[in-house]
């Protein structure tokens, strides 16, 4: 051995004694806390590409079944909780009768939060340091969640499709709070005020298996919190395509119902 | 297509899963799922693959209609590829019609020139 790899042996040696320094030290709670604030704790690795599973529709044939919201639905306060059940009611007879009523999926429109995370296509999630995002495949939808982000001022929090998320890990669980999502975009018909916050915890509960559950708060729309879980597997095999809508054949009448347009 | 059945499959395969939109699949609602209509060696005139349906464009006879089928990613599951048919093809339809009793409707199966079945829904 010459002088050089002697003491490449020995920088390596005391890199690796220093090392393992380091790891017998990390073991004492003062350096425990020292570890974490280095960002030595690794985070669950969410990236991947994502498909529902179990896969939740019910598959009886019967396309003219109207879908229920997961989690037994909202429990919501009067008079939004009868008016909901008779759109619901409504939407159901359209259905049966072969002239459905018009939905935000109908002129493609975003999902929003949480609509977008039922991933009837499968979802892509991104995480990165600072971000996370969600590409999904239906409507080539983008959610962009925030890491650590203190949310903005309440005039700075312009209603939108996703509203604002942001998101912190405690332990294995990632914490995900949206504010801001605007009253257009109801998830299944629930109507909600410009206060509705979601809070979505994500845990990785296998090596490809997530799990979502989701809590929706709106003291005045709801009594209490709608909550409902959702559960994915990873799919390395899966490239997502695109999903531009630019042939949609549906015609929105003037009375709400949705036509067969034909081809264009 | 038997989604469940396909789903199933799929999932084995270790590939993609069938999927529905979230609120019940409300242009299909628009066609007679408890009828059946045949025809035998319609012409092509346009397939579109493209979102969020595919959608075929046969001349028949004297009539000239679309036939919606599935999206572009179901559709994949099912054999089709973008080029599967093209103008001047000739093929055997099987599809649901409109309820509204009008020309066009839902693609079932369609039958290309070898005899290859292939589902649209």
């Amino acid at each position: 051995m010459n002088f050089k790899e002697i003491a490449s042996l020995a920088l390596c040696s005391a890199l690796a004694l220093g090392g393992a320094n380091q790891v017998a030290m990390a073991a004492s709670p003062a350096s425990d806390q020292a570890t974490k604030a280095a960002g030595v704790q690794a985070e669950p690795n969410i990236t991947g590409v994502w498909e529902r599973d179990p896969f939740p529709f019910d598959d009886d044939g019967d396309e003219t079944k109207l879908v229920p919201p997961p989690g037994g639905g909202p429990d919501l306060k009067e008079p939004y909780a009868s008016e909901w059940k008779a759109l619901q009611e409504k939407r159901q007879a359209m259905l049966k009768a072969g002239t459905p009523l018009v939905d935000a999926s109908t002129q493609c429109l975003p999902e929003g939060t949480p609509g977008i995370m039922e991933a009837i296509y499968p979802i892509q999630i991104l995480q990165n340091p600072g971000q996370i995002t969600v590409l999904a495949e239906l409507f080539m939808q983008t959610r962009r969640i925030y890491m650590n982000a203190p949310f903005p001022e309440p005039d700075d929090l312009a209603p939108s499709y996703y509203g604002f998320s942001s998101a912190h890990w405690e332990g294995d669980t990632l914490v995900v709070q949206t504010r801001g999502v605007q009253q257009s975009v109801k998830f299944y018909d629930i109507p909600h005020s410009d206060a509705m916050t979601v809070t979505e915890h994500y845990q990785l509960i296998g090596p490809d298996k997530l799990r979502l559950d989701v809590s929706v708060e709106d003291p005045e729309y709801l009594q209490k919190p709608y909550t409902f879980r959702w559960e994915y597997k990873r799919n390395p095999d899966y490239r997502i395509p695109e999903y531009v809508c630019d042939h949609r054949l549906d015609v929105i009448n003037p009375d709400g119902t949705v036509s067969f347009g034909g081809a264009k | 297509m038997n989604r469940l059945k396909t789903c199933a499959s799929v999932l084995a395969a270790g590939l993609l899963t069938v999927s529905l939109p979230a609120m019940a699949h409300h242009s299909f609602a628009m066609f007679d799922q408890t009828k059946t209509t045949d025809r035998k060696g319609v012409t092509v005139v346009q397939f579109q693959w493209a979102n969020p349906h595919v959608y075929v464009v046969v001349k028949s006879g004297t009539e000239t209609f679309a036939l919606e089928c599935n999206s572009p990613s179901n559709m994949k599951q099912a054999g089709w590829k973008f080029n599967t048919l093209k103008a001047g093809d000739k093929i055997d339809i099987s599809y649901f019609p409109l309820r509204n009793g009008k020309p066009g409707g839902a693609l079932k199966v369609a039958t290309l020139g070898g005899g290859k079945k292939l589902d649209a829904w």
